[in-house]
């Protein structure tokens, strides 16, 4: 196969993360950057990348292997529609959508037209998480009893984006609830949500909650649950335990630096990473790749438009669990 | 402490019981331990403590007039009627938790215990945890900003013979009543609700009682302070026991214990000894800590700290932890 020429729409933080990675991957170009926010002169890593700010670009080029979807989840589903036209490989961002039906639309589509379609759950891509799964998947610690995640944010994101963010549970808990599913093999059969806004007040008035406790029954009879804040001072907090019936695991936080300091006063050493950003780097990579590679030809594992709607339906769930202070069947 | 020798007797001398006469032969030389009471008593451990008298009868401690307290580590269910009798003789006592498994009968107990003046410590030992209190202390002066959550991991090591656990009061009576008096006394706040997701994994006979093995626990607080607990029977890899508590400024958490502190690095991985097997080790000084309170307050005329009232508070939650885990609902704390 020649170059593989890829197209990302929205240039964003996120965008602009997957931009500088395929940079970095032999055999493949940054074809084209769509985003309407840029100017066609902006200076981008490759001169030879066309800048526009309409989608339909992309049915005017030949020969565009892959899309990458990183605008505003809003945008998400009339750009796969539209995408989908002449190209069956996309990579979308989380969330695919905030709507059940909409999602099926998709999956639907994705059936149809044969789409080769991924959606980024970046934490499934973790070196870590990957290890964790797999010790899990040889019976390390035998069956699994309990499984927790810690996630916290270093700090909460502007109120504008809360309003459009769909609330805690589809903005941010969502990617535990994937990172659950994929762990265990097995999905949500009961969720029991507290939530409160401890944070910000201002977070409360936009409707949304910024701490969480989730408690979980599996279909496997596993006990699941997620800590969940939108701040964390210390960094940012990412942490995976499981006790089976042989023992346990644990993914501890990837820290600043590694010096432990000592002094009449005590000790003290780095805080955990910044922010996703940094703590996630290799997943972000290793998505890419993962998605080059099915371009490719290979026969890759990925997170599929039926895991968006299995969170999306956990995160739906539990917002209803919030309302009501009911435990909730899936 | 007076120079008067305190002259204890022990009712029960099973693991505990045995750990309290131990903890006060070698820790305080002006309390003595006069008599204990047990069906089934190794006599040479006795003599080696200096335990003048060995009774099967309890009541034979209990009636002695040179007996100023008496430690209750019996079994559970038998722990109101020596409290009852122990009151009556005007002995101070300390007794295991949970003194019992009904609101009523602790209502009564502290109806006696007042009556008669005299006092009842509830063996709350984690409470004298010096980890743990450092942990209240630095919750208390701020050092991390407002409270917003509080996450409790309490595993046994290994499961108990299920004789044990059918008379243990389940799960949340025996277990989980640490981790919701330690919600409480680091906090200071009150448990308003409870919600159990609990299974059984590891013994399959406790599905005929109603009872579980394994639970994750939702509490929510006063101040709208909400709490996670992971319970477990059986770890493998030892006495799992840690506490994190997460505010607006930072947060606080106190680790396990390890067998020993010996690292081993390989050109395979780096290993280090299991956790502590047992409340015994993990909570040795607080054993002693307690005892010492205890004494203490005998000699001061102070009221101990943790008594009926604070149990009663616990095992309130551990009812409420009851009804959530058969209606799979949250159940607000009747108090």
């Amino acid at each position: 196969m020649s170059q593989i020429k890829l197209a990302i729409i929205g240039f964003g933080r996120i965008g602009k993360i997957h931009a500088e990675n395929i940079l970095h991957i032999q055999g493949v170009e940054l074809a084209v950057v769509i985003d309407p926010l840029l100017d066609e002169d902006s200076h981008l890593f490759d001169s030879k990348t066309i800048i526009s700010k309409d989608i339909e670009v992309l049915t005017t080029l030949r020969e565009i292997d892959g899309v990458i979807i990183c605008s505003p989840s809003i945008h998400h589903i009339d750009q796969i529609k539209t995408a989908a036209n002449k190209i069956k490989n996309i990579f979308c961002e989380k969330p695919l959508a905030l709507d059940l039906d909409e999602i099926a639309s998709i999956q639907e589509l994705s059936i149809k037209q044969k789409l080769n379609l991924h959606i980024g759950f970046n934490r499934r891509f973790d070196p870590d998480f990957q290890k964790l799964k797999k010790n899990i998947d040889d019976g390390v610690v035998g069956d699994i009893y309990q499984i927790t995640i810690t996630s916290r944010d270093p700090s909460p994101p502007s109120i504008d984006y809360i309003k459009e963010s769909g609330g805690l549970f589809l903005d941010m808990t969502i990617h535990d609830f994937d990172m659950i599913r994929y762990l265990t093999n097995a999905e949500v059969d009961e969720i029991y949500v507290k939530g409160k806004c401890m944070v910000d007040p201002n977070i409360g008035k936009a409707g949304d909650i910024d701490t969480a406790i989730i408690n979980m029954k599996l279909t496997n009879g596993v006990i699941a649950s997620i800590i969940n804040s939108r701040k964390a001072v210390y960094g940012y907090d990412q942490r995976i335990e499981i006790l089976g019936s042989k023992g346990s695991l644990q993914v501890g936080n990837q820290l600043l630096h590694g010096i432990n300091k000592g002094t009449e006063r005590g000790f003290s050493s780095g805080n955990p990473k910044n922010f996703f950003i940094d703590r996630y780097a290799d997943s972000y990579e290793l998505e890419m790749r993962n998605f080059i590679d099915s371009i490719k030809g290979k026969k890759v594992s990925y997170p599929s438009v039926r895991d968006a709607l299995k969170t999306l339906e956990v995160g739906i769930a539990a917002n209803k669990s919030l309302l009501k202070n009911k435990p909730i069947q899936l | 402490m007076g120079n008067k020798i305190l002259q204890v007797g022990l009712i029960g001398a099973g693991r505990i019981g045995k750990m309290h006469a131990e903890n006060i032969a070698n820790n305080f030389p002006k309390v003595n331990i006069k008599s204990l009471a047990d069906p089934s008593i190794n006599k040479d451990w006795a003599k080696s403590l200096n335990i003048k008298n060995c009774y099967l009868d309890p009541d034979l401690v209990i009636n002695d007039e040179e007996i100023d307290a008496v430690i209750i580590a019996s079994p559970t269910p038998t722990h109101i009627e020596f409290i009852k009798q122990c009151s009556e003789y005007k002995k101070h006592i300390f007794c295991e938790k949970p003194i019992a498994f009904t609101v009523n009968e602790i209502i009564e107990v502290i109806d006696i215990i007042e009556k008669e003046k005299v006092f009842l410590q509830v063996g709350l030992n984690r409470r004298f945890d010096n980890h743990f209190q450092e942990m209240k202390k630095k919750l208390k002066d701020g050092s991390i900003g407002d409270l917003h959550t509080i996450h409790i991991t309490n595993r046994d090591s290994s499961i108990p013979k299920f004789k044990f656990l059918r008379s243990s009061g389940g799960l949340l009576l025996d277990l989980s009543i640490h981790d919701f008096d330690m919600v409480q006394y680091l906090t200071g706040l009150n448990i308003l609700e409870i919600f159990v997701n609990g299974n059984v994994f590891i013994e399959p006979d406790l599905k005929k009682i109603g009872d579980i093995d394994t639970a994750t626990i939702t509490l929510e607080l006063e101040n709208d302070i909400m709490c996670s607990i992971q319970n477990c029977r059986q770890t493998h890899y030892g006495y799992d026991q840690r506490i994190e508590i997460f505010g607006s400024e930072g947060a606080l958490f106190v680790d396990n214990n390890h067998e020993n502190l010996c690292y081993l690095f390989t050109d395979k991985d780096t290993t280090r000894a299991r956790l502590m097997t047992s409340f015994i080790e993990r909570y040795e000084k607080s054993f002693i800590s307690e005892l010492n309170h205890f004494f203490e307050c005998i000699h001061s005329g102070q009221k101990p700290i943790v008594g009926p009232r604070e149990i009663l508070s616990a095992v309130q939650v551990a009812i409420a932890g009851q009804k959530s885990l058969e209606k799979n609902q949250p159940q607000k704390v009747i108090r």
